[in-house]
């Protein structure tokens, strides 16, 4: 046997016992890894929601990790009176369980124009809501099992609330009023990070 | 016909190998990257200018000394120089230790390369694009796939120059051509149609974002990307045929490689482009843009063209991998060949498994991982390259006419002319100031933006401290 296999033999074994020891200790021999948390945005499914007497419901879940909430309602209503006055929408946006996430916002109309028919311009709401705070950076020596992920199980609501106005002079026709609303939901999430160093010399 | 040493059967055979040895993650993936936060088109023409006077003469120099020499990088110096004895061959043992050093960590990426590309068949990463990179990256599963590369590293390279590595690289290099080229068209297409957004995030000039920090990162990228400095080009070249032109294959190479690298930043942007993952990824580093900002760009692409694109793109990222580990061994198994007359297959193991053995350590420590890196890259490489250009400006003799053969025009006395002043001048200053100065031109740096040698010695010490 020349000296070179012995030499190849022996590293054989200490390549051996380095596999051992590596696939025996890796969780000590672990990097501790930095982890950062981004923001990023996206759009909410369309929404639908049900027509109730006056206005409407519309609910809603938010994603996972999900950290804030921006709607947007456009009310669009239309109607016929000879002289309508009075009217308003009221526009909530609502936590799980009824909880108020925002101011309400209304908006009326008194004195509405045009002796034809009234026509509100579309009334656009904007409620920001942020009901939770990302993360804050940390480490880990596990990538694997790592998981701050946040689900929410609960639903949030857009409440529409309209009261149609009284016309002061009877038209020939009766007075009558359709509405429709759109709304989006912007979202923002966290997504977390590793930090890993890359070598330069690849 | 191959000499009793081993011989390239054609030129293509050697530039194949040569360009393999080049191309690596950093030209399909990390470029793209450098180039799209440092000024894009801006910093392009910086990297141009930096190949011209830093990447061609050293990789010219490099490769006439293996030619001239026809030996391995220990005794190519101990030749040229006239003395068995000479105190030059330390350049021979700094490429070497480099080529070792790199190894160690270089088949562990390589092995998740490979592993990503069995997981397209099994719904790996397609299932969980963002995670799996962070699942597998370090422990068991790393060091088993590990093994397996490096297995294979050493059977292509125990086969011989041409019986092996010309071999496997003849079918690696330009299939790796045909997926990149095929990706591009694709992914160009598909960015066109969204407003070349990611088209304008990489080529977008911007002067502004060029400083001295950003000269000393270009010039750096110049010859990581060549595979300078490792013994690796040296040594490819001392298997040269005599009539083969040091001049025109070294640029072939040198350009193929820049060719590479630019169709990886018309892949990579145009993707996370029309994916609309720009925002998310677009400052992603190397390893996070090939195995989580990729993958989700494929999920994103949709069920059979994303498998497809996926798919090719690993197995393209592999062959990239494999062919640079592959020059890499066969240094230090060249070295031993010519040195202690060993079997080479005898060399091939024994090398391989001292590479895997310490590539445990980077298959289980992030740190471990890139300490290997820096210290080859501020122990043995910067200044193995700057001391090389010097020798074969000065020291070595021919090499101005080799550089010469086989062209109409002479061109090495002014080559050999920037070999001894231009090229290792420019090394030095931007390797001092990059060790000296952070990102940030501060001086030494901090914890969070060190300096290069503030991050050798943190890495050191947090290595050694299980950190």
């Amino acid at each position: 046997m020349e000296r070179i296999d012995v030499i190849i033999a022996s590293v054989g074994a200490a390549a051996i016992v380095a596999t051992v020891l590596g696939v025996v200790f890796y969780e000590e021999l672990a990097s501790v890894q930095d982890v950062t948390f981004d923001e990023f945005d996206r759009e909410v499914a369309a929404l639908t929601g049900e027509d109730v007497t006056g206005g409407a419901n519309y609910q809603f879940m938010v994603g996972q990790n999900a950290t804030s909430a921006s709607v947007t309602v456009v009310v669009r209503h239309d109607g016929a009176a000879y002289n309508p006055s009075g009217g308003s929408v009221r526009v909530e946006f609502l936590g799980p369980n009824g909880t108020s996430l925002s101011d309400t916002q209304q908006l009326t109309c008194s004195g509405c124009p045009s002796p034809t028919g009234t026509q509100l311009a579309p009334l656009t709401f904007t409620f920001d809501a942020r009901f939770f705070d990302a993360p804050t950076d940390t480490t880990t020596e596990d990538p694997a099992a790592f998981d701050q992920n946040k689900t929410w199980m609960d639903n949030y609501q857009v409440r529409i609330t309209i009261t149609n106005p009284t016309d002061t002079v009877p038209s020939q026709a009766g007075a009558s009023y359709t509405f429709e609303a759109d709304i989006t939901v912007a979202e923002t999430y966290f997504q977390h990070r590793f930090v890993s160093e890359s070598p330069e010399n690849i | 016909m191959a000499g009793a040493r081993g011989q390239w059967n054609s030129r293509f055979g050697f530039i194949m190998a040569a360009v393999g040895s080049a191309v690596g993650l950093g030209n399909l993936v990390r470029f793209p990257r450098e180039m799209a936060g440092q000024g894009g088109a801006a910093f392009l023409l910086v990297y141009l200018l930096l190949l011209l006077l830093v990447g061609l003469p050293a990789i010219l120099g490099e490769m006439s000394l293996g030619k001239l020499s026809n030996l391995s990088p220990v005794n190519a110096f101990r030749k040229l120089a006239g003395n068995s004895k000479s105190k030059w061959a330390v350049l021979g043992v700094f490429g070497m230790l480099a080529a070792i050093f790199v190894l160690f960590f270089y088949t562990v990426i390589a092995g998740w390369a490979l592993r990503f590309f069995f997981e397209s068949f099994r719904d790996g990463w397609w299932s969980d694009p963002t995670g799996l990179h962070g699942e597998i990256a370090y422990g068991p599963a790393s060091i088993f796939w590990n093994l397996a590369v490096t297995a294979v590293t050493v059977y292509i390279v125990s086969r011989g120059i041409s019986g092996g590595i010309e071999k496997a690289t003849v079918i690696m290099m330009p299939a790796l051509f045909a997926i990149v080229i095929g990706i591009v068209i694709f992914a160009t297409i598909k960015d066109a149609a969204s407003g070349w957004e990611g088209v304008k995030a990489v080529w977008q000039p911007d002067f502004s974002e060029l400083r001295m920090t950003h000269v000393a990162k270009a010039t750096g990228q110049v010859f990581f990307s060549l595979s300078l400095g490792q013994g690796a080009m040296l040594t490819y070249a001392s298997y040269m045929e005599k009539k083969q032109s040091v001049a025109k294959d070294g640029s072939t190479i040198a350009f193929a490689d820049t060719g590479v690298a630019l169709l990886g930043a018309m892949m990579v942007f145009p993707i996370l482009g029309f994916t609309g993952l720009l925002l998310q990824y677009g400052e992603a580093g190397t390893f996070d843009m090939a195995f989580i900002a990729l993958p989700n760009a494929f999920v994103a692409m949709g069920d059979v063209i994303g498998r497809i694109v996926g798919t090719v793109f690993f197995l393209g990222l592999f062959f990239a991998a494999l062919s640079s580990a592959i020059s890499l061994l066969e240094v230090p198994v060249s070295v031993m060949v010519d040195n202690l007359k060993t079997a080479r297959w005898k060399a091939a193991v024994l090398v391989g498994m001292i590479t895997y053995s310490f590539g445990v350590l980077a298959a289980t420590s992030q740190t471990w991982l890139t300490l290997f890196d820096e210290v080859a890259i501020n122990v043995f490489i910067v200044v193995g390259v700057a001391l090389t250009t010097l020798f074969a400006g000065w020291k070595a003799p021919g090499v101005a006419k080799e550089l010469d053969a086989g062209l109409k025009s002479r061109i090495g006395v002014y080559l050999v002319w920037m070999m001894r002043t231009v090229t290792p001048a420019l090394i030095l200053i931007t390797f001092v100031y990059g060790g000296l100065f952070n990102g940030d031109n501060e001086f030494w740096g901090t914890h969070d933006n060190p300096s290069n040698w503030l991050h050798l010695v943190e890495l050191t010490r947090d290595a050694f401290a299980g950190r």
